[in-house]
């Protein structure tokens, strides 16, 4: 049990590192994928929706602590995120649940973040979604399968 | 497991989610949170090490402290030359009506970039200088282009800087020609957008704007960007303005953080 703990706390800790001093190298224009959500995922799928929901609060409120963002909006998104991951996981077969959950997970997350950030600006509906969301979604998803299928090697293949 | 013995409330994961949900709002309307402040600190610190391991890795050619020597030089040439410029027009308007002379010195430290924000968009840098280095909130930052942002959070050795990439950031900012006010913000497009300058008032494309100097924050003539769009807005009262920023926020390394100003005025005989 804690050897998982302190296995999860440091795949928290390597992701909000790269999230921070590596992924700004793999940004196109305003898009970037979101490695933090990637592994609020991984943790869902793999031990439901406790671990799931803790820790997407955990990694957003670390998210938060590093950016300018306002502190506790990361967390809400975030642990919305891991339960959210927790719940849609059973609906897709073993193959492709990490692809179709990270996938809807993402849309929603996104969503939601950008619409907290941009509340009480002069922003449309179509920019949040079609300009920041679904280029991120896809994006997020691209790079996550790579980090999916580097992080099973490591921790297994087991789901809950 | 044994937690969840302890507190009823985490063996359901719809209630679970809804205590950090309640926490995650409370966090928010106390922002920012002081009692959060040592983790804060803990997580700048690990990325400030991990930056320092990644440096250590990479090959330089030129030492660090020449390296940054050139750049400091840089960068008071790059602002002594943007401030003669705003001296030459400010001179060349009051000549005839005020002979006022004025001065600006600011006092500011170098800094380096050890990682960006965790947010989608860009939005924030962090700097390894901090509160013991003399750095504090609100204080803006500069690098040789022009203005970077503000610092917004601070902690002994780090600080977070809100670049003005942001969706929540607004600067007082002054056409340099034709001296109309206007409020520099972030609609997530390519460019910045200067608001709130009156259709009446004719702006030219490649016109520099700059910082007004009307806010507690930013010096009067940082540079901000150039004008690249004027679109007139059928329904409003005002300008759709694009400005391209004067700063590369992709290729931000080191920065200056402008600590202190320090202004003598003097009136000058009138002519």
């Amino acid at each position: 049990m804690s050897r998982i703990l302190l296995q999860y706390a440091a795949l928290v800790v390597v992701a909000l590192l790269f999230q921070s001093t590596v992924v700004p190298y793999l940004q196109i224009g305003r898009w970037k994928p979101d490695l933090l959500l990637v592994v609020v995922v991984f943790i869902s799928i793999q031990r439901g929706p406790i671990w799931g929901t803790t820790a997407g609060f955990v990694v957003g409120l670390l998210g938060d602590l590093l950016s300018a963002q306002l502190v506790g909006s990361g967390a809400l998104v975030k642990s919305i995120a891991g339960f959210l991951a927790a719940r849609l996981s059973p609906l897709f077969d073993a193959r492709s649940q990490f692809l179709f959950t990270l996938l809807l997970v993402s849309f929603v997350h996104d969503l939601s973040y950008f619409f907290l950030n941009t509340l009480g600006q002069n922003i449309s509906w179509n920019r949040i979604v079609f300009v920041f969301t679904i280029p991120n979604v896809f994006y997020t998803v691209l790079v996550g399968m790579l980090v999916y299928v580097s992080l099973k090697g490591w921790f297994g293949d087991e789901s809950v | 497991m044994r937690f969840h013995f302890l507190l009823p409330v985490f063996r359901k994961p719809a209630y679970l989610l809804l205590v950090y949900v309640g926490l995650s709002l409370f966090l928010m309307s106390l922002n920012p949170p002081a009692q959060l402040r040592g983790i804060r600190m803990g997580v700048l610190a690990l990325v400030e090490f991990w930056s320092g391991i990644q440096e250590a890795f990479t090959l330089r050619r030129v030492s660090r402290q020449e390296l940054e020597a050139l750049k400091e030089e840089n960068f008071r040439l790059q602002l002594s030359n943007q401030r003669l410029r705003e001296v030459l027009l400010e001179n060349i308007r009051l000549h005839r009506l005020l002979n006022l002379s004025r001065e600006l010195d600011m006092a500011y430290i170098s800094a380096r970039v050890i990682g960006m924000g965790t947010e989608r968009d860009v939005q924030s840098i962090i700097l390894n200088v901090g509160s013991e280095d003399g750095v504090g909130r609100n204080m803006p930052v500069v690098n040789a282009d022009g203005l970077v942002g503000k610092v917004i959070s601070v902690t002994p050795g780090q600080s977070v800087v809100q670049i003005l990439l942001d969706h929540n950031s607004l600067v007082s900012a002054r056409l340099e020609q034709s001296r109309e006010l206007g409020i520099i913000s972030w609609d997530g497009s390519p460019w910045l957008s200067l608001q709130y300058v009156p259709k009446s008032v004719s702006v030219q494309v490649g016109e520099p704007v700059v910082t007004s100097g009307l806010s507690n924050i930013y010096p009067p003539g940082l540079k901000i960007g150039v004008v690249v769009k004027v679109k007139e807005d059928r329904r409003g009262f005002f300008n759709i303005i694009r400005v391209k920023p004067a700063v590369d926020f992709n290729r931000l390394e080191e920065v200056f953080v402008i600590v202190g100003e320090q202004k003598t005025t003097g009136k000058k005989a009138a002519s």
